[in-house]
């Protein structure tokens, strides 16, 4: 599984695709945070990080839409299937290596905070609990982002895919609160975005944190449960 | 063929058995780990937690207490996150139950809820019920509306959450409600200059009302204690006999007496007072110790205060005189608040200076009469304004204790703090600010495009 997680690293940081995705998401971010902090003279960073998770709707499933559908494209794939490495062994890498690819960004944000902390005090607890946030919402939507590149061989398709199905989670919690009554509960418990709105606003629940990691192991085992079927309907 | 095909028949229904039961396995964890309630507020404030001397008084309360909230609990989680949070950790308390109902989708839930249309509830509004006692409350109730900014537009601070959900549970806990009678037509100050200070009195389970003495047979049979809030004038001889009436049935009474620019009689007051060992002196006090007043404004005493950490803000007060002439056992009187010794009285009447310490605040238990009686008397009464609450908050608290104190409470009990403010203010000026944000918008990204150019070009030159 290192191995398959090295080669896709290599190939996501020897392309120019990384460097372009962490840049352009760092150029909008940056705007969004002189407007929100350093013109508003506020340490309060909820606005910029919210708006953070909004865009990973949109860069994440261009990160990911390579990840399976590549290896088809280019005929890889049956290779791979007889590979020692386990088909689990196998996406559980690339996805990792697209997880990478994400905190690359993430990291880079954390000089918000920082250039922050030389002109006043910052909320240390907020700030921890709305990047663990972030971050449980980038995986989730790295997983669903793999997930939709293993059901075509289109790399574009793959990504509007991604995009598609990361708007409907984002919408769920929206149509929760208009559904109200025992489906909206439902609708509301299976939604990310009210227990990412959780750690956006402070509290951190162990049960939150659970769910999101249950979220990606689902659409991870989806996606070894559709290469597994193509790969036997292929054979 | 149908080999391959039975085996794709086989192999797919297997795969579709294998998913539902791993979702299956995955829901069911977390429907179980959802059962802990346990959440870390990593707040600065704690704005989601409740704090220890709620708390306290939730461990008190033994009655069973339901808070109907009359809203869709998805929508309401939706438009007030922070109050359905906090709301929780009362809920986590054994006694309290949430209950949150759709009044559009069950119209019957109001009408027996309040059969009467006492309360006139409707759709939002929170309904808290212990037993016969009830509470009603809007989402207005829970806003400080004394911290209104009319450039802005908004209330700054935070919403009164807790002090609010305590009070009202307070309040339907309570075998009785302690009511204030505050006394009108001698020039008091109102209600609505203390309006901080008035609606923490409610949140803190009083009633609170205007009275004229002049126009009752004798103070209402419901009054637990009397306020006289800075009368411009003496009060009449019938309406001293009715307060002293209400003394010796074991009430109490709060005398707030500002400094007057003038000699302005004050004797039927200090009549009252006479019996609780208690004179207000007709001077103005300064301090001359710099840790007892504003830098450079030494009427702008700050006062060592019984009970308290902090000092007092008290703006432009004047003494009061502990009798030494009306010594008795049974008649304790405390001083409460007080100068350093190096403050400076300046009598008005006789127009003489003394020198030392000047009480400001005294307080008297009188256990001669059939029931123990208790006044309270302040030499100041801008220390419970708006303009000064906004500032010193701690001054609230002092005067809570000394009304709890009053009524027989424990000093403490009652009283439910703020959630603190927190401050997210930056120092930074517009220079840093464009410069900061051309290295981040312009410089950095530039640099990570620019690693990208050469990657690209690198692979494809191999």
């Amino acid at each position: 599984m290192f191995a398959i997680y090295k080669r896709e690293l290599k190939s996501y940081f020897y392309s120019p695709i990384a460097y372009v995705v962490i840049g352009l998401f760092f150029v909008f971010t940056s705007i969004l945070f002189m407007l929100s902090n350093l013109y508003s003279m506020t340490s309060d960073m909820s606005g910029v990080i919210g708006t953070m998770g909004f865009m990973l709707l949109f860069f994440i499933p261009i990160i990911t839409m390579k990840t399976i559908a590549e290896d088809r494209k280019n005929g890889t794939e049956v290779l791979l299937a007889t590979s020692p490495v386990s088909l689990t062994q196998r996406i559980t890498g690339k996805f990792l290596a697209a997880l990478t690819v994400f905190m690359s960004i993430t990291v880079l944000t954390f000089l918000y905070p920082l250039v922050l902390s030389f002109f006043g005090p910052i909320q240390m607890g907020m700030l921890v609990s709305q990047y663990v946030g972030f971050i449980l919402l980038g995986l989730a939507f790295t997983a669903v982002g793999v997930f939709a590149s293993s059901l075509t061989e289109n790399q574009i398709i793959a990504a509007v895919i991604g995009i598609v199905l990361n708007f409907i989670i984002w919408l769920m919690d929206a149509i929760s609160a208009s559904l109200g009554g025992f489906f909206g509960k439902l609708l509301q418990w299976v939604s990310l975005m009210s227990r990412y709105d959780e750690f956006n606003l402070g509290n951190l629940k162990p049960s939150n944190i659970v769910y999101f990691f249950s979220f990606a192991f689902i659409f991870i085992f989806l996606t070894i449960r559709v290469i597994d079927r193509k790969t036997l309907t292929q054979g | 063929m149908n080999i391959l095909n039975n085996k794709k028949i086989r192999y797919g229904s297997y795969s579709i058995i294998l998913t539902i039961f791993v979702i299956a396995i995955v829901v069911v964890l977390n429907i179980f780990i959802n059962m802990i309630p346990y959440s870390a507020d990593m707040t600065e404030n704690k704005k989601f937690s409740i704090g220890d001397k709620t708390q306290e008084i939730l461990d008190g309360v033994e009655e069973d207490i339901t808070i109907h909230v009359l809203a869709d609990e998805v929508e309401y989680e939706s438009s007030y996150a922070e109050l359905y949070r906090l709301m929780q950790e009362y809920a986590g308390d054994s006694n309290i139950d949430i209950e949150f109902t759709d009044v559009e989708k069950n119209p019957g839930t109001i009408k027996r809820l309040d059969p009467d249309n006492f309360y006139e509830l409707s759709s939002g509004d929170i309904f808290i019920v212990s037993g016969d006692k009830k509470k009603k409350l809007v989402y207005s109730d829970f806003i400080d509306y004394s911290n209104y900014n009319y450039q802005t537009g908004q209330v700054e601070g935070n919403p009164l959450y807790e002090q609010t959900l305590t009070g009202a549970i307070l309040y339907v806990s309570a075998e009785d409600t302690p009511k204030i009678y505050l006394t009108t037509n001698h020039g008091e100050v109102s209600l609505s200059e203390i309006d901080t200070f008035s609606q923490y009195i409610e949140r803190n389970n009083y009633d609170i009302e205007e009275i004229n003495l002049l126009t009752v047979e004798a103070v209402p049979e419901d009054a637990d204690m009397i306020f006289m809030l800075s009368p411009a004038q003496d009060i009449k001889e019938e309406e001293r006999m009715k307060l002293v009436e209400f003394l010796e049935e074991g009430k109490s009474l709060m005398v707030f007496l500002d400094p007057f620019q003038q000699d302005v009689p004050i004797d039927e007051i200090n009549r009252l007072l006479v019996d609780y060992n208690m004179e207000f002196n007709k001077d103005t006090v300064t301090e001359t110790n710099s840790d007892y007043y504003i830098p450079g404004q030494p009427n702008y005493l700050l006062l060592d205060a019984k009970g308290l950490e902090t000092q007092v803000f008290a703006p432009y007060s004047r003494s009061i005189k502990l009798l030494k002439s009306n010594i008795k056992e049974w008649i304790t009187t405390t001083e409460i608040l007080y100068t350093s010794d190096q403050a400076v009285s300046y009598n008005i009447a006789t127009e003489e200076e003394t020198k030392g310490k000047a009480i400001v605040g005294l307080r008297t238990l009188n256990k001669g009469g059939a029931s123990p009686a208790r006044v309270v008397a302040f030499g100041n009464s801008t220390l419970i304004s708006d303009g000064v609450t906004s500032q010193f908050f701690e001054n609230v608290e002092f005067v809570i204790n000394q009304i709890n104190w009053a009524l027989g409470i424990d000093e403490d009990q009652t009283y439910i703090p703020a959630k603190e403010t927190v401050s997210t203010r930056i120092n930074i000026n517009q220079l840093q600010a464009t410069t900061i944000s051309l290295a981040l918008i312009i410089i950095i990204p530039i640099i990570l495009f620019g690693i990208g150019v050469i990657v690209y070009v690198r692979r494809k030159n191999l």
